[in-house]
């Protein structure tokens, strides 16, 4: 019971941030440029729970954004992008040679590059990869400071309110 | 932060740099083509003033070609990111309605004295 409480609390905090993210409304009007703020809530459920927890995290957040924010056709591209970002931050994570801040970093750029990807096959032909430069960076950006953010987080609250101590 | 970390965001960072050189390459484009879902529904030059709609059912995308630059003036889509990503008059810029999977692409100019307009 208490597994479903976190994840539900992490998903409701994603989602939150989700829609923060669309009242900063991008500047640049690149369809789909999203700074990524939510994965901090899937970045916060795979440290300091399970990459199961976090995958659940990730798929609610995904789907409630999408039926709330977003349309059907952006939901197949948000969920491609974050079942492979989730899926590369897992296979980082088990490297001792990146942190949370890294596995964050490279989560927020395949993030973006999965989900550009997925775009370019649907809507074949439009030189949408063009976009793919800006979306690496800025996915890697936010996923620094989501890092950054989330080392903070767990320190904090690590070993209180449920939430075990971070491992890095 | 590791030593890791920091090795691996530079080169994330560096690899989106590089992809974007190539990009900078861009002269002045001659012709407009929409696509509507992988495949190609309009074109027209760049030249002139031309005016195509793109419905499905509700859904609709109106682009407007004048003054040398082509945009989508409107949209059904949730979003409007089309509509504000404004003019375009580039070689290979393009517009994308994703909701709708409409795209508006410049290609650069070659001969533009082939078709004036074609539609399906």
């Amino acid at each position: 019971m208490k597994r479903i409480a976190r994840a539900a609390l992490l998903t409701a905090v994603g989602l939150l941030l989700a829609w923060l993210e669309q009242l900063l409304i991008p500047p640049i009007a690149v369809p789909g440029v999203k700074l990524g703020l939510a994965n901090l809530a899937t970045l916060l459920a795979l440290y300091a729970l399970s990459p199961w927890e976090a995958l659940a995290v990730s798929v609610s957040r995904v789907l409630l954004s999408g039926f709330l924010f977003g349309s059907l056709a952006s939901l197949v591209y948000a969920l491609c992008g974050a079942l492979l970002s989730l899926l590369g931050m897992v296979l980082l994570k088990r490297l001792p040679a990146f942190s949370i801040v890294g596995v964050s970093a490279a989560g927020g750029c395949l993030h973006n590059a999965a989900q550009l990807a997925v775009a370019a096959l649907m809507v074949a032909g439009s030189g949408i990869t063009v976009y793919l430069p800006v979306l690496m960076i800025a996915g890697t950006l936010t996923g620094t400071v989501n890092g950054l953010v989330a080392r903070l987080v767990l320190d904090r609250i690590g070993d209180r309110n449920g939430f075990p101590k971070a491992r890095r | 932060m590791k030593k890791g970390d920091v090795g691996l965001i530079l080169a994330l960072l560096l690899a989106g740099v590089l992809l974007f050189i190539p990009g900078l390459r861009r002269g002045g484009a001659a012709r407009v083509t929409v696509y509507a879902r992988g495949e190609p529904v309009y074109t027209c030059p760049l030249a002139g003033t031309h005016s195509y709609t793109w419905t499905d059912g509700e859904d609709f995308v109106r682009v407007e070609v004048g003054d040398g630059c082509v945009r989508v003036a409107d949209a059904s889509c949730p979003d409007r990111d089309c509509v504000r990503r404004g003019a375009q008059s580039r070689a290979g810029a393009s517009i994308i309605c994703l909701p709708n999977r409409v795209s508006v692409v410049l290609s650069g100019g070659a001969s533009a004295d082939d078709l004036d307009a074609l539609l399906h």
